[in-house]
C-alpha cells in the first residue's frame, strides 16, 4: 500500500512539473483576449443573418474558429495565436497566416475589437464575449473534411 | 438516324398496343356540324360512354337538391333536376350522374372555394355517339364546359427485370454506405462508382449523390409522398412500414381508403390483376407503382432488398407513401380518374405528386393548349399545387412532378411540361442521356432512369427497385424510363422536406422548387458526339435540353441549411461562376437579371452594377462591406413557360456579397 502511495505522489508531482514547463514555453497569450468570441460588428454593420463567427482563444495559443460565411453550414478552422503588446497574429494548421490585427479588450472585459492593419481597407472586427453553442461545436472541420476532398460535390 | 427512326416506329407500335379497351375510335370530323366551343377536347382516346361537365354557378342549387332527394330515397343519382337536361339524360340513358370530386364533410369547403363542385361525371349506353352527346349537353346554358375523358398512359418502356439475386461483383466494394440493404450494391443510380458489372460505361458520380444525404437525414414520417400510378403493393416487405395510413377513411370510399384508393376502378388498391384490352389480347399489372414506390421510400437498413431515396434509417422515419391508383389491369388511365387522384392526394396531406405518367397526347405544346384541352386535371393540379388548399404539414402547396416522356421528342410531355409543374428527364449509367428520354422546353430536371438495353451489364443498367411478385415472380428488380427517373427527385425532394421539417427551417414552396432546381451536377459537359445504347443519339442534340442538371440530394440538404455568401476580393473586375446558387451547371443557364439597390452599389463601391456575363457574375467592389444580390435563372431551357411558349420554370436567388480585402487564403475569417 505505502508503495503505491509513492507511485501517486510521484505522479501528482511530475504532472506539476511538466505542466509548469508548458506555460513556459507557450507562446506570448494576454490572458484578457482568452475565452469564447461572437463576431457582432464588421465595419460597423451586424452580420444580421448573412454570415456567423465564433472564436475560441485558448490560453495555450491555440485557437478554434467556428466561421458560417462562405459556406451553408458552421466550418472549423484551428491553429495558433499570438496576442503580444497590442498584435494578435498567428497561423491555421495548414500553414495559412492569418491577417495581422492590432487588438484591444474593452474595459469590462467582454469585447474584442480586431482591427487589420497593413490593408488598404477598414476592416474593423467586434467580437463579444459569448459561449459558443454546442451545434456550433459539432461543426465539421473545414481543412479536412471529405465534403471538400472531392471535386465533383462543391457544396 | 437510322436506329432512331426505328425505334420511333417501335415506340409507336408499343404505344398503339397499349391502347386501353373501351376507348372511342378517333372522331371523323363532320363537314357540315360545327363543334360547339364548350366541348374542350376531342372524342380522339375517350372513354365510351363518358362525359364529364362543367356546370354554371346557377345550376349548382338545382343538381344539389336533385342529388339530395336521390340519396333520401337511396336511388343512383341519373337525373340533374334541370328539365333541359334532364331530357337529354333520357336520350342517352344515362345510368349514373355524379360529382367527379364526392363530398366529404372534411374537405367540402375547400373544394367549393376552388369551384371543384361544378365538376361532374354521367356515364351511360357505350352504343351512344360520344361526339353527338357531348354537342347535345354543350347546347345547354347550365353547362360551360363539356370534357372527353382521354387516356393518360404510364412513362416507362413496358418491361421489367427481375432481379437475380446476383453476387456482390469485386468491384463493388468502393460503394460504401451506412445503410445495411444487401441490393443497395446494385443501385448504382444513388451511388455509383463506375462498376464494369453495370456497363462498362459506367461513370463516377452519374447518380443522386444521396449517400452523403442519409447522413444527415433518411426522411420523416410526416413528409407524404403521393404515388399516382398503378396501385402500391402495400404489404411488400420492403415497403409496407413506409406505407401511410389514413387516420380517418371517408365514407365516399366506404371507409376503405387505408393506404390511398384504387381510382380507376373506384375501389380498395390492387396491384396484380389481369384484363383484356380492346384488341382482346390478355393485359395485365406490371408492379409500376410498386417499382416507382420503391425509388421513393423503400425501407433503408433494415437488412432487405434495396434501398429507397427517402426511405428513413431502419427507425420507422421514412417518408409515407399514398397510393393513388389510376391504373390497372395493364390498361391506361383517364382524365376522370388522375384528377380525382390528384385531388385525393392535396386533401390528405401529400406535399408531393409522384407521377410516372403523361398525356397520349404528345402534340401538345402550351401551357394554353393543355389547359384548353384538359381542364379537369389542370384544376386538381391548381388545386394540388395551392397553399390554401394543400393539406400538407411539410410545405405551403404542393410539388407536382411528372415524368418527361420516353419518345425522345424534343419538348416535354403534358402534365410535366405545364409551367407550374416539373418534368424529369433521364440519363443512363454513363452519365449521358438515355436513349428514349424527351429532351427539350418544359423538361427541368435530369436523375437517373437507367438503360436496360445496350450495356454490357444488360437490365443491370436499369433501375433496380421493388417489385410485385405476383406479376413478376419476385419482389425486386429493374426497370426504365423517365418514369424511374422522376421518382428519384421525388425521393429527392421529399428527403429535403424531412430535413427542412427536422431543422425546424420554414421554405416556401417557391424557394423550395427554386432550391430543388438548382441543386444539380453538370450534364452539359459531357453532351459531346454520340451515344449508342438502345439506339444512337446525337449527344449535341441535348445540350440545354435537359433541364438544369443531374438532381443532387446533398446540395439540396446544403441549400436548406443555408445559403453562403459570396466572396469577393476588393478592387479587380471578378467574373465568378455561380455555382453555390445555380447548381454544377451554373455557366449554362440563361439568366434573367440581377437586382440590387443604388444603397448596396454606393456602400460597396461599385462603379457598375453587377450583370451575369458568359453564365458568370461580373462584380467589382471598391470598398469592404455586405450587401445583398438577387438572380433571376430560368430552370430548363433558354427562355421560362408562358401560356403560349413552352419553357423552363424562373428561380430566383438572393444571397449576400461580402467584399473584403482582409481574411485568409483558405476561406477562414481571420
Amino acid at each position: 500500500m505505502k508503495k503505491y502511495i509513492h507511485i501517486i505522489i510521484l505522479t501528482f508531482a511530475s504532472a506539476l512539473f511538466f505542466a509548469g514547463c508548458s506555460k513556459e514555453t507557450a507562446p506570448e497569450v494576454d490572458n484578457g483576449i482568452c475565452g469564447e468570441w461572437r463576431l457582432t460588428s464588421w465595419n460597423g454593420a451586424a452580420p444580421g443573418e448573412d454570415f456567423s463567427v465564433y472564436m475560441e482563444l485558448l490560453p495555450d495559443g491555440s485557437f478554434n474558429l467556428y466561421q458560417k460565411v462562405y459556406t451553408s453550414t458552421f466550418d472549423r478552422y484551428s491553429g495558433t495565436y499570438t496576442a503580444d503588446g497590442n498584435v494578435f497574429s498567428g497561423s491555421y494548421s495548414d500553414g495559412e497566416p492569418m491577417a495581422l490585427y492590432s487588438y484591444e479588450v474593452g474595459e469590462d472585459g467582454n469585447t474584442l475589437t480586431l482591427t487589420a492593419t497593413g490593408t488598404g481597407e477598414s476592416d474593423v472586427c467586434i467580437y463579444t464575449r459569448t459561449g459558443i453553442p454546442d451545434d456550433v461545436r459539432s461543426a465539421e472541420n473545414a481543412l479536412t473534411k471529405s465534403g471538400a476532398e472531392k471535386g465533383r460535390r462543391f457544396l | 438516324m437510322k436506329y432512331r427512326n426505328r425505334f420511333l416506329a417501335t415506340a409507336s407500335i408499343l404505344l398503339v398496343s397499349c391502347t386501353a379497351e373501351n376507348l372511342q375510335e378517333p372522331s371523323v370530323p363532320d363537314g357540315g356540324r360545327q363543334v360547339s366551343e364548350k366541348i374542350c377536347n376531342t372524342s380522339d382516346d375517350a372513354v365510351k360512354g363518358t362525359l364529364i361537365a362543367k356546370f354554371s354557378d346557377e345550376a349548382i342549387p338545382f343538381l344539389e337538391e336533385a342529388a339530395s332527394q336521390q340519396t333520401a330515397t337511396r336511388s343512383v343519382a341519373t337525373r340533374s333536376g334541370i328539365t333541359s337536361i334532364d331530357d337529354i339524360f333520357a336520350d342517352l340513358k344515362v345510368t349514373s350522374f355524379k360529382r367527379v370530386f364526392p363530398v366529404t364533410e372534411e374537405f367540402e369547403a375547400s373544394t367549393r372555394s376552388a369551384g371543384l363542385h361544378k365538376w361532374y361525371v354521367l356515364t351511360f349506353d357505350a352504343d351512344q355517339d360520344l361526339d353527338e352527346a357531348a354537342e347535345k349537353l354543350a347546347g345547354t346554358a347550365e353547362i360551360s364546359t363539356v370534357q372527353f375523358s382521354t387516356r393518360r398512359m404510364k412513362t416507362f418502356t413496358g418491361e421489367a427485370y427481375p432481379f437475380t439475386g446476383d453476387a456482390v461483383p469485386q468491384t463493388k466494394a468502393m460503394i460504401r454506405s451506412d445503410f445495411n440493404d444487401p441490393n443497395i450494391f446494385w443501385q448504382w443510380h444513388y451511388i455509383n462508382n463506375a462498376d464494369q458489372a453495370v456497363s462498362t460505361t459506367s461513370r463516377i458520380g452519374a447518380d443522386i449523390n444521396v449517400a452523403d444525404a442519409w447522413k444527415l437525414t433518411g426522411g420523416d414520417s410526416r413528409v407524404i409522398v403521393a404515388v399516382v400510378d398503378e396501385g402500391v403493393k402495400y404489404t411488400h416487405p420492403d415497403l409496407a412500414a413506409n406505407m401511410w395510413t389514413n387516420p380517418s377513411p371517408s365514407k365516399a370510399y366506404g371507409n376503405q381508403d387505408i393506404h390511398g384508393w384504387n381510382f380507376a376502378d373506384n375501389g380498395p388498391i390492387t396491384w396484380d390483376l389481369t384484363g383484356t384490352d380492346q384488341y382482346g389480347q390478355p393485359s395485365s399489372d406490371s408492379g409500376h407503382g410498386t417499382h416507382v414506390a420503391g425509388t421513393v421510400a423503400a425501407v433503408n437498413n433494415n437488412g432487405m432488398g434495396v434501398a429507397g431515396v427517402a426511405g428513413g434509417t431502419g427507425n420507422d422515419d421514412g417518408v409515407r407513401i399514398m397510393s393513388c391508383q389510376v391504373f390497372s389491369r395493364g390498361l391506361s388511365s383517364t382524365d376522370l380518374a388522375v384528377s380525382q387522384a390528384i385531388k385525393y392526394a392535396a386533401d390528405h396531406g401529400a406535399a408531393i405528386l409522384q407521377c410516372s405518367y403523361g398525356s397520349n397526347n404528345t402534340s401538345i405544346r402550351s401551357d394554353r393548349e393543355y389547359a384548353a384541352i384538359a381542364p379537369l386535371e389542370r384544376e386538381a393540379l391548381e388545386y394540388f399545387m395551392s397553399p390554401e388548399h394543400n393539406t400538407s404539414t411539410a410545405i405551403d402547396g404542393g410539388i407536382a412532378i411528372f415524368a418527361a416522356g420516353n419518345e425522345g421528342l424534343s419538348r416535354s410531355n403534358f402534365p410535366g411540361g405545364y409551367r407550374d409543374c416539373i418534368s424529369v428527364t433521364a440519363i443512363g449509367p454513363d452519365y449521358l442521356p438515355a436513349y428514349y428520354t424527351c429532351y427539350g422546353p418544359g423538361c427541368n430536371i435530369a436523375a437517373p432512369g437507367g438503360e436496360t438495353a445496350g450495356h454490357s451489364g444488360a437490365e443491370r443498367a436499369g433501375v433496380l427497385s421493388t417489385l410485385v411478385s405476383e406479376v413478376s415472380g419476385g419482389d425486386y428488380g429493374y426497370m426504365q424510363g423517365t418514369s424511374m427517373a422522376c421518382p428519384h427527385v421525388s425521393g429527392v425532394a421529399a428527403l429535403g422536406l424531412s430535413y427542412a421539417l427536422q431543422k425546424g427551417i420554414e421554405v416556401s414552396r417557391e424557394d423550395f422548387i427554386a432550391m430543388l432546381l438548382t441543386s444539380v451536377n453538370d450534364l452539359e459537359s459531357r453532351l459531346d458526339g454520340t451515344k449508342t445504347s438502345g439506339t444512337t443519339i446525337n449527344l449535341e442534340t441535348y445540350k440545354g435540353q435537359m433541364g438544369t442538371g443531374l438532381v443532387d440530394a446533398y446540395q439540396l440538404l446544403m441549400q436548406i441549411e443555408g445559403t453562403p455568401c459570396l466572396k469577393v476580393p476588393l478592387n479587380e473586375l471578378q467574373m465568378i461562376p455561380l455555382t453555390m446558387y445555380f447548381g454544377g451547371s451554373a455557366e449554362n443557364l440563361t439568366y434573367r437579371g440581377v437586382e440590387i439597390s443604388d444603397d448596396d452599389i454606393e456602400k460597396l463601391g461599385m462603379p457598375a452594377k453587377p450583370e451575369m456575363s458568359d453564365g458568370k457574375l461580373m462584380i467589382r467592389c471598391n470598398k469592404p462591406g455586405v450587401a445583398h444580390i438577387t438572380v433571376k435563372a430560368i430552370a430548363g431551357g433558354k427562355r421560362p413557360g408562358s401560356e403560349t411558349v413552352m419553357g423552363g420554370i424562373e428561380v430566383t436567388k438572393e444571397f449576400a456579397v461580402i467584399a473584403r480585402e482582409t481574411g485568409a487564403a483558405n476561406g477562414g475569417w481571420l
